[in-house]
Formats: C-alpha cells, sequence, structure tokens
C-alpha cells in the first residue's frame, strides 16, 4: 500500500442541494399548518399563470431531482417518467 | 472548535478481557489512588478555566467498572468542584460491557452518561479478539448488557465495534447484528496499530462496498443502519471546508490521565507507557507545557503527498493519535490511513448522493431537516 493522493473532482449535487431540501421541507411543514408555502431561499416567486406552451420546458420542479439539476447549469431537467407535466 | 476540555481517567489496568487488540497496555490488577484521581481532575478543571471551557469527564480503563467505587467517587468529587468553580461538565465511559447491570445502568442514565460499549457486532465477528483470559468469547455478555441498555431509553449510548486484520472478513455480518439489536449509532474503530496487507485492504474494501449496499437498503426500508465514519463523511461533503476538516485538538483540548498519574495528549496513547516523546506531565508536577507546545506545534499533517490531495479536508489526516499509531509520528499519515479515507469518502458520496436523488426521507431528515 502506498500514499496516494487523490485528484478525483466528483461533480456532487448532494453537497449542493441543502437549500432546496430545506425549502422542500420548509413547503411541506406549511402545508401542514395550511398556510401558503414560501419560496426557497434566493429564489424569486414565480408568476401564478404561465401557460405551458408558452416554454419548452416548464422550470418548476417537478421532483427534488428536477430542482438540483435546475441548479446546475447545462444540465436538462427531465419529468418523471410517466407522468404529465403540470399545467398551471 | 468544541468548547470542551476532554479529560480522560484510566482507572485501572485490570480488565475482565484480553481482547487481542488492545492498545491500553498490559493488564494487571492495579487501580488509580483517589489522590491521583483528584489531582487529575484538579488539573483538568485549572485547565478549563484558563481556556474558558466546560470539560467532558471520561472513565476508560482496562475496564472501569471494575473500579466502580472510585468512578463514583470521581463523579461526586467532580460535581462539586465544578459547581464550586463554575465550569461545566458532561460524563461518559468506555466498557465492555461485562459487568453493566441494572443499577449501574440506572445510575449512569440518571446522571446522563454516554456509555460507548465495546461490541464488535455478531458472535462470530466479536469473538474473534473480545475473549476472556480462559480464551473464551464475550459475546454472550455484551449482547446481554446491549439488550440491558435499551430498557433505559433516555440513555445516551454509542457502540464501538473495532475491524482489524483478524475480523474483517465479518465485517458486514457484524454490522447486520448490530442492527438487529441495537437502535443506536456505531462506530467502526479501525485498527490503525496493526499491519494491513494489500491483500487483506482488499478484503475489507470489498466488505465496506457490501456495507454501501446494506446502508442503502436500510435507508430506502427506512430503518437506516446509522454508522459514525460514513455520517461523517456525508457531513464534511455538507459543511464548508474549514468546518468539514477535523482537526485534531491533541496537546490542547484532550488531557489523559494514566493510572500512575501521568499526563497523554489522548486517551488512545496512554498504553505506549511512558514514552517522553508522547507524555507531557503528570498529576504531581502539572503539565509540562514546553511539551505541550511542541504537540500544538508539531500537530497536523505533514506528509508532502497530502499537499496535492483533493480530500484532505474531508480525511483523518490530522488526527494526532491515528497518525502515531500507524507511523510512530503525530503528524505523518499512514499508507493504510490514505487508502482507507478514500475509501470511505467514495462509499460515502455514492451513498448520499443515490439517496439524495431519490429524495429518501430519512436521508433528508437525518442530513438537510428541518
Amino acid at each position: 500500500m502506498k500514499i496516494n493522493p487523490s485528484t478525483r473532482k466528483k461533480n456532487l449535487l448532494y453537497p449542493m442541494a441543502a437549500a432546496v431540501v430545506l425549502a422542500a421541507c420548509q413547503q411541506q411543514q406549511q402545508q401542514r399548518l395550511g398556510g401558503v408555502p414560501l419560496p426557497p431561499p434566493g429564489v424569486q416567486p414565480e408568476e401564478p399563470v404561465v401557460k405551458p406552451q408558452e416554454k419548452e420546458e416548464s422550470t418548476r420542479p417537478q421532483r427534488l431531482g428536477g430542482r438540483m439539476k435546475q441548479m446546475m447549469p447545462g444540465v436538462r431537467q427531465q419529468p418523471l417518467p410517466g407522468k404529465k407535466r403540470a399545467s398551471r | 472548535m468544541r468548547d470542551t476540555l476532554q479529560l480522560t481517567l484510566c482507572l485501572t489496568h485490570d480488565c475482565t478481557l484480553r481482547c487481542a487488540y488492545c492498545y491500553a497496555g498490559r493488564k494487571y490488577a492495579h487501580a488509580m489512588t483517589r489522590e491521583v484521581a483528584e489531582l487529575g481532575m484538579e488539573t483538568g478543571l485549572v485547565e478549563a478555566l484558563r481556556t474558558g471551557r466546560g470539560v467532558d469527564v471520561s472513565f476508560f480503563g482496562g475496564e472501569p467498572l471494575l473500579e466502580w467505587d472510585l468512578l463514583r467517587h470521581c463523579h461526586a468529587y467532580m460535581e462539586r468542584r465544578a459547581a464550586e468553580l463554575g465550569v461545566a461538565v458532561r460524563y461518559g465511559i468506555t466498557t465492555n460491557g461485562t459487568l453493566l447491570d441494572r443499577e449501574r445502568l440506572a445510575w449512569m442514565a440518571e446522571r446522563d452518561y454516554l456509555v460507548g460499549l465495546s461490541v464488535d457486532g455478531s458472535p462470530e465477528m466479536h469473538n474473534v479478539n473480545r475473549c476472556y483470559a480462559d480464551g473464551q468469547g464475550s459475546h454472550a455478555a455484551v449482547a446481554a448488557a446491549l439488550a440491558l441498555m435499551q430498557e433505559f431509553p433516555t440513555l445516551r449510548s454509542r457502540g464501538i465495534c473495532v475491524v482489524n486484520p483478524a475480523n474483517h472478513h465479518l465485517l458486514c455480518e457484524g454490522v447486520e447484528w448490530l442492527h438487529a439489536h441495537y437502535n443506536g449509532v456505531v462506530g467502526l474503530n479501525f485498527d490503525y496499530w496493526s499491519e494491513w496487507s494489500d491483500a487483506q485492504f482488499d478484503s475489507l474494501s470489498r466488505q465496506l462496498d457490501a456495507l454501501q449496499v446494506m446502508m442503502l437498503e436500510s435507508y430506502r426500508a427506512g430503518n437506516p443502519i446509522r454508522e459514525e465514519n460514513i455520517e461523517g463523511k456525508i457531513w464534511s461533503a455538507l459543511r464548508d471546508a474549514e468546518q468539514a476538516c477535523t482537526h485534531c485538538t491533541i496537546g490542547e483540548q484532550e488531557l489523559a490521565v494514566s493510572v500512575d498519574g501521568h499526563f497523554f495528549p489522548c486517551s488512545r496513547m496512554v498504553g505506549v507507557g511512558d514514552d517522553p516523546q508522547i507524555t507531557f506531565g503528570n498529576v504531581y508536577s502539572g503539565i509540562d507545557r514546553a511539551r505541550q507546545a511542541w504537540f500544538i506545534a508539531t500537530r497536523g499533517n505533514a506528509t508532502p503527498e497530502c499537499r496535492l490531495c483533493e480530500l484532505r479536508h474531508r480525511c483523518l489526516n490530522t488526527c494526532g493519535c491515528t497518525n502515531y499509531a500507524g507511523t510512530g509520528s503525530i503528524n505523518r499519515v499512514s499508507p493504510f490511513l490514505c487508502n482507507l479515507e478514500q475509501k470511505l469518502i467514495e462509499m460515502a458520496d455514492d451513498l448520499a448522493e443515490t439517496l439524495c436523488q431519490e429524495a429518501n426521507p430519512a436521508f433528508i431528515q437525518r442530513f438537510y431537516c428541518c
């Protein structure tokens, strides 16, 4: 065995997901309390009505993975398999 | 940085067991005197006051429960003196479990002790190393102690499972047994004092791969396996680099008092005897400040290769006692530590990445919420 310094630079998503997950937790708590969910920190509230056909890709997260991918520039967000995109 | 002084009192050299890997030195009937214990506690209190810290008192051995009366005397003494001096104190003990009973557990639960129980997993894994003097395995006794501990839901506890070259091939079944019989957190203590061959390390890596799968499935089942090393590596990615690195405070925030009253900078070093490189004073002469300054100036990691490593902020490379065990120097990393830490970080990242992408509720609850 030798000392073998690591040169790997992995693009890990989970360390960056903290803010997103925190927001999801807050949203869940708000919903449990019957209140209006707050946007995650640093995220502007979305417009109330956006027609689906106006955009190629919805920017609204479908799931945690979607929101995480949204945070990563250049990573295309995929809808959940077998699930229609949410219309608003 | 922790805001407490870790004060360890080694109450006796004696032990009910003769574990093959024990680093705490030769076993014989020799206990700490009350005078040495009190002087050791006074030194700890003065040091805590001087640096504005609280004190975590930890009873260690040998088997500290062999000196139950002395332990209770130390507790009463510390309570009285800490109250007089206005120092916050918490207590803990590391035990092999063979002398635990309901009365002692109730006493410790009432006083908010953290009980570290040494249990190497399944009977097969445990009995490889943890035997009585006659060679008989001690698993039955420790399993009974573990069951008793579950009767005290408020008792703070952790399981300590040592992994060494002789038992590592049973690691997964050991963790599985612990998960089935103990609902607390377990720390895998890898044996850095032993020589690990390349083949043994490869075999350990395969066990860790299998453990990663077990942990993933346990999260998916909503009943996670809690293991301190892996959780620590996940935390190290979630915090920024400065916070992530567990900086060793050897010589500064740890004071271990041997049975004879010598001061060591870490409880894991007491077993090396009176190596002048490692001791720094005693209860009669006080802390040797020149030696203490040497520890503080020398600690860290002086291994040149590590400067290039991307993982150095998430690695145990600054741990003085681990380095000393592996290389004989408090600031030099052993090849085993390097390879093991990389393996653990890789495991932790793979596990956390998968669970995060799955939005696993138990994982989110543990590491992000709320």
